[in-house]
């Protein structure tokens, strides 16, 4: 047994106990796609890439491609939400606390990974099916192309090239993503060590209210909205990226250049509210685990 | 005591104004079967949560020389205890807990573990969350016989359990587990069952230890006497600590009695531990 054996455990029971949302849910919605993909394909309903058949079948992969991995995003933001509102208060709500309690690990150990597995671990299992999903989009690019010539053949070779690169691009805007959200997350699952499910709607109530409590107490003296309103619209959007940026990406007639957006990415990151997000999650999980180390019922 | 696994000095505990503990002081040594015995609510979960760490106290607790409270993730490699049988991880399966457990405890066997189990209806690709009460408390037992701990605690282990399950959890407890070299303390409210196996028993009252001594010594120092009613009075007068009337005689218990004295007014025996603790605990002794 070593320190990484203890790691490894605590990972494996995070996967183990939420890998219906992370593992095969998204399976499921993967086959989904897959068998929607291939009846839409072999029942031709792809009329409106015939009709209108201004991208070539590379760029509506890398499109394609970049949706999809848009769309996984959307679905890892919501399913972090429900696990961070759960897994924190999970071992109090199945009565399992004085087991872990009884195991040589503090809580703050249990925490950390259940954090890392939240902001690390999930998101790579999920960037593993946008990546499958990828490759999927792949065969029925070209299975349109079949069906339909005028889209034109995505040659193996492209296709390899255009998939390294939006993958790489996607693996870069995932890490940044889960590490500008880290806080948000932090918040909503230090609130379920206290409150268990409950932090859901606390996650927006509180700050909801301490929003309303600067408006009512200093109306008329800060911006619109108030400070603290202000803030958190700002936190809530991510602007590694603009709409400049995503109109380039859809009307660039050049292959998609992966290098070009994480530079655009790193240019658009507010590193310094990156770095306070991220002490503010460390604040966060402590405090949680020093609460969790005081409490068994 | 300088070689004790476990001691106690001035532990408090208060829920808010409400004082549980008011300043226990005992020491455990190594190699002993302890029992601590009372009623509900008299302090005894919280006794043993200030020892494994789980609680915030006043005073000095020392377990294998460090503070629980302050070091328990540490110290639960040499410690190893049940609280709740229902609180192993409900979503693994038995194989996955011994795997995950053999990565995160320093003193766990899985191969012991999976030794313990044989001979029970537990199987090693069941799922934890569908086995029954039975069978949970056989794979929690057969989890901590597995750990090469130095103390062992059981917080009511065998509670919910048919007689049978709790006669063979008792007696491979005793078997299989205990060594010189290990110390075991044990709550339950039935006395009865594990008073052949224990070395020492507390008696713990509304937050106080009102007994802490060794089995082999109690025969020395309490007497059970029954005594037919003429001679009643006479029993009365050197002093019961308790007494009742049972199938038209008197039953007195004595602490400390002069037993040849006893041994002239009926008859001696020893006070079984349920005896015991119905005697000590009664906060109506029956006497007057």
């Amino acid at each position: 047994m070593t320190a990484f054996s203890s790691w490894r455990a605590l990972f494996v029971r995070e996967y183990l106990e939420h890998r219906m949302a992370f593992q095969w849910a998204p399976i499921g919605i993967l086959t989904l796609i897959g068998i929607a993909g291939l009846s839409s394909v072999t029942l031709r309903r792809i009329d409106g890439l015939e009709k209108f058949p201004y991208f070539d079948a590379l760029k509506i992969y890398e499109l394609g491609y970049l949706v999809l991995l848009a769309l996984w995003l959307a679905y890892l933001a919501v399913a972090l939400f429900f696990y961070f509102g759960d897994a924190f208060s999970a071992d109090r709500r199945n009565n399992a606390m004085l087991f872990w309690k009884s195991m040589p690990i503090t809580d703050a150990k249990i925490l950390t990974s259940k954090v890392l597995a939240g902001l690390l671990f999930f998101p790579a299992l999920i960037l593993v099916v946008a990546m499958a999903s990828g490759l999927l989009l792949y065969l029925l690019v070209n299975l349109a192309a079949y069906v339909a010539p005028i889209l034109g053949f995505l040659s193996p070779l492209a296709g390899l090239s255009a998939f390294g690169q939006v993958t790489l691009f996607g693996v870069v805007f995932f890490v940044l993503v889960m590490a500008w959200f880290a806080p948000f997350f932090a918040w909503v699952g230090g609130l379920s060590t206290i409150f268990g499910r409950w932090s859901l709607p606390l996650a927006f109530v509180i700050p909801g209210l301490l929003a309303v409590i600067e408006n009512v107490s200093f109306f008329g003296q800060g911006p619109r909205g108030g400070y603290i309103w202000q803030y958190i619209a700002y936190r809530l959007n991510y602007g590694g990226l603009n709409e400049a940026d995503f109109q380039l990406m859809a009307m660039n007639s050049r292959p998609f250049d992966a290098m070009f957006y994480i530079n655009r990415l790193i240019q658009g990151t507010n590193w310094t509210q990156m770095g306070i997000g991220l002490a503010f999650a460390v604040i966060v999980i402590f405090l949680a685990s020093e609460y969790r180390r005081r409490r068994i019922a | 005591m300088t070689n004790s696994i476990v001691s106690v000095r001035s532990l408090k505990k208060q829920f808010g104004k409400n004082e549980i503990l008011h300043g226990l002081d005992f020491d455990i040594p190594p190699g002993r079967i302890y029992g601590l015995v009372g009623h509900n609510g008299a302090g005894k979960t919280t006794t043993l949560n200030a020892m494994l760490g789980l609680t915030s106290y006043e005073g000095s607790v020392q377990v294998l020389g460090q503070d629980p409270y302050a070091h328990r993730a540490s110290l639960m490699k040499d410690v190893a205890f049940i609280s709740d049988v229902a609180s192993l991880p409900r979503f693994l399966k038995v194989r996955e807990l011994f795997q995950m457990l053999a990565d995160i405890h320093p003193n766990f066997s899985g191969e012991k573990a999976v030794k313990f189990l044989e001979g029970t209806d537990v199987k090693l690709g069941a799922l934890i969350g569908n086995l029954s009460k039975g069978m949970l408390a056989q794979l929690h037992l057969a989890v901590v016989l597995a750990i090469d701990a130095k103390l062992l605690v059981l917080d009511e282990p065998t509670l919910g359990l048919d007689i049978t399950y709790r006669k063979r959890f008792y007696r491979r407890l005793l078997e299989d587990y205990m060594t010189a070299e290990r110390t075991l303390l044990i709550t339950t409210h039935q006395v009865d069952e594990i008073e052949f196996m224990l070395s020492d028993i507390m008696f713990i009252r509304d937050g106080a230890l009102i007994l802490h001594m060794p089995m082999e010594d109690v025969p020395a120092r309490f007497t059970q006497l029954v005594v037919s009613p003429e001679r009643a009075d006479a029993a009365r007068a050197l002093k019961p600590v308790f007494a009742e009337t049972r199938f038209g005689q008197t039953v007195m218990v004595y602490d400390g009695a002069d037993q040849a004295a006893l041994g002239a007014l009926g008859s001696v025996t020893t006070p079984t531990l349920s005896d015991l603790f119905v005697a000590l605990m009664s906060r109506d002794s029956g006497v007057n």
